[in-house]
């Protein structure tokens, strides 16, 4: 259950939730391009990092976002990290360099360029994590739809239907909460008839999994039609035009978030054309980011 | 002035097995109709009818005069509105301003006003309080009450009550009744049609439509129905408390009177 | 088997900000043999108090005894916890939700095979109990989907009552139910309860109360505010626990207020107390 809090809405109000979602989609993804701008020489590289994890921590002191669910997020990520080390120990790659060996197992070398790529992906995955925290944890979900729906409003030129879609998911949304209080409550039902969720064989439990989800299909079946039925009573009609209650505000803060996130995006982007350009890398290489692993 | 007419009505869901059968109904405007009888005699069935959530088979429906059919649906469902049973299936918007403003948004009414309406008939229903919270954290009778406020905001003719109130705890059902009451007394135009089990609920209407098998067996003011005492068994009704008590006490040979309060019944006991 | 209840709390999400405590300090004990309604308004702990019964949640202190069986915070002393639940059955509110076989009797059966009962034996005692609680014999083999409101809940019923548990608890058996249903169900419960099952019942109902019930508890704010019989209840100054007065006591209070001596115990219907009147005449 721990798990599930990973990044859920915190209801203060801080800086970072007055923003408007649009904006904050905006400057997330700006962020993750910060992230993964890169470059190869190693001392520029760690100064560009260092500096963006400390202005996510600031971010994220700001914001009240739990800095213990973080860890405890990346607890729950350990295995991911150890399979990319033992990727980047084991798998040759020519850009390591002969000499930078630092030991070897069973005669295979092992170089000190493979931690040092390790660490370098490790960071980006753990500022992406906080990035995505940030976000979910200072937005509302239904607010983030709102949000992303601004996003989808041009897609109506080709037909793309952004409304429905968006209405999908704020009512997916808003129905989460009822159905994890049906799924508690079914498995307290059919405990009390004697099912053991937690243990037992394959097959029993197989059966304990029927016993839960058919109930809770049989009763989601029943509450969307309900609730299409109210939807149309309440004379919905997803094609017809509807006016709005919500509306989303671009603010002064969301002014000064943006020339922030903008000044730091900047100062990364100059200090990574500046360094490529001096030492003459690919450009290809450096925008991509992705390290030629063959 | 008529406000429902219902002709002649009959609606199948399976091929030759009606569940509304050849029903015809009147219903004045104003007026507040109880609809009893049993589940599966037809009841809700009759209110999707009404709200052109279902489409009949035969005969007609006609509500202010307009005859219901999915032509005019737009113009009808402005003037009905239904608050279901099931409280947590018909709250849609995220938070209790938001499913208020759902109708409105529907009506293409301007935001400004939404801003003005919203509030507003938040407080009507006594959630003024709680606009912003979520529906995770209301209980029932708050989350009814919130339905019941985007019912009235689209200022609805007629306002159908689909056993709305049996799914809440008492203190739930007595909010919702007490609402109820107080929109007749602010709106005497407003017909009420109100389908429930609770016989005690039904004795505060004009007139109660009894309904087996999708037929209207009768329909007639409380007091008449609760004399026909064998309608009452054969239909397996309850009776409210006080008629109960008064047809047992005048058989111990004392005269009470349909007005008389609990309070006199006991004065004439004692005496 | 007897309930005991001993100094038993309960927290959800202990150790958090969002911490509620639902039970506080709760000692209580049921009748054997007997039909229990506990009631409350809406969040005074009484559904937290009969998922305590049968482990369903573990007390954050003090403990549940039922028969032999003790229901403790320490999650390693509750290792027949399963076998608790046979003996003490829970039938929650709205159990038509919790169908899900393909055929009625299959369903009724589903429990007993969980305890280890053979597929064979577990159709026969599955036949055993839904005769009991009055479903034809044509439903048998159809799909519990199929039913009506009240039909579906008499087969969810029946499903519990197949385990044969000594104590039945059920959580607002009438909930949505029409006049007729809620009939149906009552008789059955006290059926059960004449074959010697001891019954608690969680309602709002005040007439299941009065009607039905030898022994009433009344929670308060996660704490038991009242226990005794309905009508030394209905008697006392109950408005504090924001409960309604069923109107049969609101009259007898009249009479009384006006000089009339009558026999509480023995009222539980109008027709109880139209004989004491005929009596006084």
């Amino acid at each position: 259950m721990n798990n599930l809090t990973f990044g859920r809405y915190s209801p203060f109000n801080t800086f970072t939730h007055k923003l408007d979602p649009r904006n904050k989609i905006f400057l997330m993804i700006v962020l993750f391009v910060c992230v993964f701008l890169k470059v190869t020489v190693w001392s520029s590289t760690l100064i560009i990092a260092g500096a963006l994890f400390l202005f996510m921590i600031c971010v994220m002191l700001i914001s009240k976002v739990s800095v213990l669910s973080l860890l405890k997020s990346l607890g729950a990520m350990w295995i991911l990290f150890l399979f990319l080390l033992i990727i980047y120990m084991f798998v040759p790659n020519p850009a390591y360099k002969a000499d930078h060996i630092a030991f070897t197992i069973n005669n295979y070398p092992v170089y000190y360029d493979a931690f040092i790529q390790w660490g370098y992906i490790v960071i980006r995955l753990v500022m992406m994590l906080m990035v995505t925290m940030i976000l979910t944890s200072t937005t509302k979900p239904m607010d983030l739809t709102y949000g992303l729906e601004w996003y989808l409003t041009p897609l109506k030129l080709v037909k793309f239907p952004s409304h429905i879609v968006a209405m999908t998911l704020s009512i997916a949304l808003r129905f989460i909460p009822t159905l994890i209080d049906e799924t508690n409550r079914i498995i307290k039902a059919q405990s009390s008839r004697g099912v053991d969720f937690n243990h037992g064989g394959i097959f029993k439990r197989f059966k304990a999994i029927f016993a839960l989800i058919i109930p809770l299909f049989v009763s989601a079946i029943t509450r969307s039609e309900e609730l299409s039925d109210a939807m149309e009573a309440r004379g919905y009609d997803p094609y017809a035009k509807r006016t709005r209650y919500r509306k989303l505000q671009f603010h002064l803060v969301d002014l000064l978030a943006l020339i922030i996130v903008l000044l730091v995006f900047g100062a990364i982007l100059f200090l990574v054309i500046y360094n490529n350009h001096v030492s003459q890398v690919d450009i290809i290489y450096w925008i991509s980011g992705v390290h030629p692993i063959i | 002035m008529k406000c429902v007419s219902i002709k002649n009505l009959t609606y199948a869901y399976i091929k030759d097995r009606p569940v509304i059968k050849d029903l015809s109904l009147d219903i004045e405007e104003g007026e507040y109709v109880s609809l009893v009888g049993h589940n599966g005699c037809g009841k809700s069935t009759l209110a999707k009818l009404l709200v052109g959530l279902l489409f009949a088979n035969q005969g007609s429906i006609e509500i202010c005069g307009l005859e219901l059919n999915s032509k005019n649906i737009n113009e009808i469902r402005k003037k009905v509105a239904i608050v279901f049973q099931n409280p947590d299936n018909q709250f849609i918007g995220a938070t209790v301003e938001d499913d208020i403003a759902f109708s409105l948004e529907n009506m293409c009414v301007p935001r400004e006003e939404m801003l003005t309406l919203v509030p507003e008939y938040a407080k009507k229903v006594g959630m003024e309080q709680f606009l912003t919270k979520e529906p995770g954290y209301l209980s029932g009778g708050q989350k009814q009450r919130v339905a019941v406020a985007d019912a009235l905001i689209r200022n609805p003719e007629i306002l159908i009550l689909d056993e709305a109130t049996s799914m809440l705890d008492p203190a739930g059902k007595q909010d919702i009744l007490n609402l109820v009451k107080k929109m007749r007394s602010e709106n005497p135009n407003l017909t009420i049609i109100s389908i429930t089990h609770d016989i005690n609920e039904a004795y505060d209407s004009d007139r109660i439509v009894l309904m087996h098998e999708g037929v209207n067996v009768l329909s007639c003011t409380p007091v008449e129905l609760f004399e026909k005492t064998d309608i009452i068994s054969k239909y397996n009704l309850d009776l409210p408390f006080v008629i109960e008590l008064k047809t047992k006490i005048k058989k111990l040979g004392i005269d009470v009177k349909e007005s008389d309060s609990l309070e006199t019944i006991g004065v004439k006991l004692c005496k | 088997m007897q309930i005991k209840i001993n100094s038993l709390s309960y927290t959800y999400l202990a150790k958090t900000p969002n911490e509620v405590e639902a039970l506080h300090d709760v000692s209580l004990e049921i009748p054997e043999g007997k039909i229990t309604s506990i009631i409350g308004h809406t969040g005074s702990g009484k559904s937290t108090l009969i998922q305590t019964l049968n482990g369903l949640l573990l007390p954050t202190s003090g403990e549940v005894h039922v028969g032999d069986y003790v229901v403790t915070s320490k999650k390693k002393k509750n290792k027949k916890i399963k076998e608790l639940r046979k003996s003490l059955a829970i039938v929650f509110q709205f159990p038509e939700y919790q169908l899900f076989e393909e055929t009625v009797e299959k369903d009724v059966a589903f429990g007993l095979k969980n305890y280890g009962v053979k597929e064979a034996e577990a159709i026969k005692q599955a036949h055993k109990a839904l005769e009991e609680v009055g479903i034809d014999k044509s439903f048998y083999k159809r799909s519990p989907f199929e039913l009506s409101g009240g039909e579906k809940r008499r087969v969810a019923i029946a499903g519990i009552i197949a385990l044969n548990p000594d104590i039945l608890v059920l959580d607002e058996p009438t909930a949505g139910l029409d006049p007729l249903g809620s009939k149906i169900i009552l008789r059955l419960i006290e059926k059960f309860n004449k074959e010697g099952k001891t019954i608690i019942i969680v309602t709002h109902d005040m007439n299941i109360v009065l009607n039905y019930s030898d022994h009433v508890v009344v929670m308060n704010d996660g704490k038991v505010a009242f226990e005794g019989t309905p009508s030394t209840l209905f008697n006392g100054d109950i408005s504090k626990y924001s409960i309604d007065v069923p109107e049969l006591f609101k009259f007898v209070k009249i009479l009384e207020v006006k000089g009339m001596k009558l026999d509480l115990s023995k009222i539980r219907t109008i027709d109880d107390l139209i004989t004491q009147l005929k009596e006084k005449r």
